[in-house]
């Protein structure tokens, strides 16, 4: 019976290291490769730095990294304000209504993303609104708010009714009552919301490609761009920069981690 | 407590409906300055949402509230110089104490009055409470409520009852003119509720605000209210000093709802006399000669004496300590009496009783409806009140329907006898007709009176058994006829009677 017991237990940490080998030996892959001076995976080469030299230095790569980051804080810090108001108006809405909209708001979480691009794009050529920054935001505003929607709504559920009638009885406006008990009591909601936002505007390809400017990039229309022509000069600082963003990503994952940890052991 | 020159606030012909339903229906209630006032009720009587719309959560459908005779209705409850202490506390889980009582005052604008230096003109100016003025004010009401140095404490990390009292500083530090408190003892546990009340009491003592109490809790009432408003069905039953409201109450069910009783159902026979149980009484109250009433007795009323001595005699049924006394129940004939003594007594035991007239209060009755114990026979009709009646007893369950063999199919496809079902008979007073052919009705009695109401009079038709039937007619029969009453089937409303908890 032991012996049978440790063979399982041993054949499922295997297990468990095959799955894990098969999501992240490719990332490894391209991190190994991205400390190599060979132009292609596969080709023989030495350790070099040369592509994250070339990367920093190339004027074009650091714009499109700019791009991205402030467009994925403009969407969303946009899309959390909506979102959060939204959410709140549901809340508080009749019951026909709040089901309704919610229902609403789900359609464009399930709906295929391609969709939600095509109709965008549809819509701004309809009201002949000019592919600018404009219709990057509203692109990435419809993309975020619903995610900031759902992720605010539970939080209001699970808040004790009381809380903001006793601020209305103890003399605060309903706007007071909002900003003093409501949203401090939603507000690991709103910061789930926006983070969610975050990544979501971070990683986009098919909104951003369907309504962004023709001159502006972010580092997926590049990165697919740069794959689909097959520039090769680019290639290689792709693997710099997903191993790059790669990390950034972990420590982000770890950060919150620990953070949210560390707030479990406050609250015993 | 006298004069009502002092009223606080008052309710005048409140109604409140949520969608299409009345929760409140014509409420009427005024509350004097510095009383401490408890609305008791069941769940669903409308105590809270009364409370809620003299808060101004909710605001009523139609009808006034005043506060110093002033119009509050449609005011906003920021508005109101009013504070509640919610069943659940509501404290703000992400302020400490000192931040959660400080809230109200933090808001406050107060107007104070300057003079100006040079012209030596007086001026008012509206202004926040200064830092130290409210440090001062939380200290006074956290030990007020026995809490001092709770100040950096996070809400979380206190128990209960301590919760509530930090829910009670933040509501009076406010110096409300009302202090609502919504069920605030119903999450603790006994020991500590009981302690809490004699606190309230003595909170409410010091302070000399109006307190409007609700509860369930009849003894919590009895023990705190100076005033108790009694509620059912969105209406009032009964408002009165807790003795008062204890010792006369006003109908079956605030004698039902307040302490325990046995209520019977009784004729008014004239000359302080009142007939129930199958034998006569001396009360001390005065009603209409043959009048269907009802009459209250207490268990701690009820004398036991030898067999042979009592007015009233029976066996005893069951036996149980309580503590302080043992709860005796007698059964006389059809009727269960509850007696509570200090002396036991076994069961199968025959014992007398003696009801003094101070111990019988007779109360109007206030039929809406005749309600009668019934029993379904193997045929699917229903036998109460002397009688046997077609009815649907598909009603019972449903979604059901009647086999060809006369079994009931519930919608789940359960087959089921209903012979011998206890069910309850509920017949309006609007759904009997009499006639004087005493086979074409389903049950015979005789009219014991008739009273003429407005547009119609009310019979009480009483069978062999004494079973009465109330109902309204047109026409004028006389005293002593013998008729037949015919009940359709479709007017007969039958409910299963459920196991009643111990």
């Amino acid at each position: 019976m032991v012996k049978k017991k440790k063979a399982i237990d041993s054949l499922s940490v295997i297990y468990c290291i095959l799955v894990l080998t098969f999501i992240y030996a490719p990332i490894l892959l391209l991190m190994i490769y991205s400390f190599n001076s060979a132009k292609v995976i596969g080709e023989e080469g030495s350790f070099s730095l040369k592509w994250y030299i070339a990367l920093f230095q190339s004027e074009k790569v650091v714009t499109i990294l700019i791009n991205t980051v402030v467009l994925a804080f403009i969407a969303a810090t946009l899309s959390t304000i909506l979102g959060t108001a939204g959410a709140i108006g549901i809340f508080y809405s009749k019951k026909k209504v709040n089901r309704v909209v919610q229902i609403a708001n789900q359609i464009p979480i399930a709906n295929a993303e391609i969709v939600t691009a095509l109709s965008l794009a549809l819509l701004f050529s309809l009201i002949l609104l000019p592919r600018t920054y404009f219709s990057l935001i509203v692109g990435h505003l419809v993309l975020c708010t619903p995610f900031v929607v759902t992720s605010v709504l539970p939080k209001l559920k699970q808040m004790d009714n009381n809380l903001y009638e006793a601020a209305l009885d103890l003399g605060a406006t309903p706007a007071q009552a909002l900003r003093k008990v409501v949203i401090p009591q939603i507000q690991p909601g709103i910061f789930a919301g926006f983070m969610l936002s975050i990544t979501l505007s971070l990683d986009d390809y098919i909104v951003t490609a369907f309504t962004k400017p023709k001159t502006f990039d972010t580092i997926s229309t590049y990165v697919y761009n740069a794959v689909k022509n097959a520039s090769k000069s680019d290639l290689p600082l792709i693997r710099a920069l997903s191993a790059i963003i790669f990390l950034l990503m972990i420590v982000i994952v770890i950060v919150m981690m620990v953070k949210s940890s560390s707030k479990e052991e406050e609250k015993r | 407590m006298e004069g009502n020159e002092n009223k606080i606030i008052e309710l005048i012909n409140v109604s409140k409906s949520f969608e299409n339903t009345d929760v409140i229906d014509n409420v009427n209630l005024y509350i004097r300055k510095g009383e401490f006032v408890t609305l008791l009720g069941p769940s669903g009587c409308g105590k809270t949402t009364t409370l809620r719309m003299i808060a101004g959560f909710d605001l009523p459908t139609s009808g006034q509230i005043l506060l110093n005779n002033k119009d509050i209705s449609q005011l906003p409850p920021n508005k109101r110089p009013i504070n509640t202490v919610f069943q659940r506390y509501a404290l703000f889980p992400h302020l400490n104490i000192f931040d959660n009582i400080a809230f109200g005052l933090k808001l406050k604008k107060v107007t104070n009055t300057y003079i100006n230096d040079k012209t030596g003109e007086t001026y008012e100016k509206q202004e926040k409470l200064t830092k130290s003025e409210i440090e001062q004010k939380v200290k006074k009401a956290l030990a007020l409520v026995d809490l001092e140095g709770f100040e950096k404490r996070n809400v979380a990390t206190l128990s209960g009852g301590q919760q509530q009292r930090v829910a009670i500083a933040r509501a009076i530090v406010n110096e409300p003119e009302i202090l609502l408190l919504d069920e605030p003892l119903g999450a603790l546990d006994l020991k500590m509720r009981k302690e809490m009340q004699l606190e309230l009491k003595e909170m409410h003592q010091k302070l000399g605000l109006t307190f409007i109490y609700v509860t369930h809790d009849q003894e919590e009432a009895l023990t705190m209210s100076d005033t108790i408003v009694v509620m059912a069905d969105g209406q009032i039953q009964q408002i009165g000093k807790p003795t008062d409201i204890y010792n006369e109450p006003a109908n079956a069910f605030v004698a039902d709802f307040i302490g325990e009783s046995n209520i019977f159902n009784a004729t008014y026979e004239g000359d302080r006399k009142v007939r129930f149980c199958g034998k006569v009484f001396a009360c001390e109250d005065d009603f209409a000669k043959n009048e269907p009433v009802d009459v209250v007795v207490r268990p701690e009323d009820i004398e036991m004496v030898a067999p042979d001595q009592g007015m009233l005699t029976g066996t005893v049924i069951s036996v149980v300590f309580k503590g302080i006394h043992y709860q005796i129940i007698v059964k006389v004939g059809k009727n269960e009496i509850e007696i509570q003594n200090t002396q036991s007594r076994k069961v199968g035991e025959q014992i007398g009783m003696n009801i003094y007239p101070d111990g019988i209060h007779v109360m109007k009755k206030e039929f809406t409806s005749n309600v009668f114990n019934g029993v379904i026979t193997k045929h699917n009709t229903v036998e109460f009140g002397d009688g046997e009646f077609a009815c649907d007893v598909t009603k019972l369950y449903p979604g059901s329907h009647l086999d060809e063999e006369g079994y009931l199919i519930t919608a789940k496809g359960n087959k089921l006898d209903l012979t011998g079902v206890e069910v309850t008979a509920e017949v309006g007073l609007n759904d009997i007709k009499m006639s004087d052919d005493p086979d074409e009705g389903n049950v015979r009695g005789e009219i014991i009176s008739l009273v003429y109401i407005g547009d119609h009079y009310r019979y009480t038709v009483r069978t062999e058994n004494e079973e009465d039937y109330v109902f309204a007619c047109d026409d004028l029969w006389n005293e002593n006829d013998k008729v037949s009453l015919i009940i359709p089937a479709d007017k007969i409303r039958l409910t299963l009677k459920k196991q009643e908890d111990a």
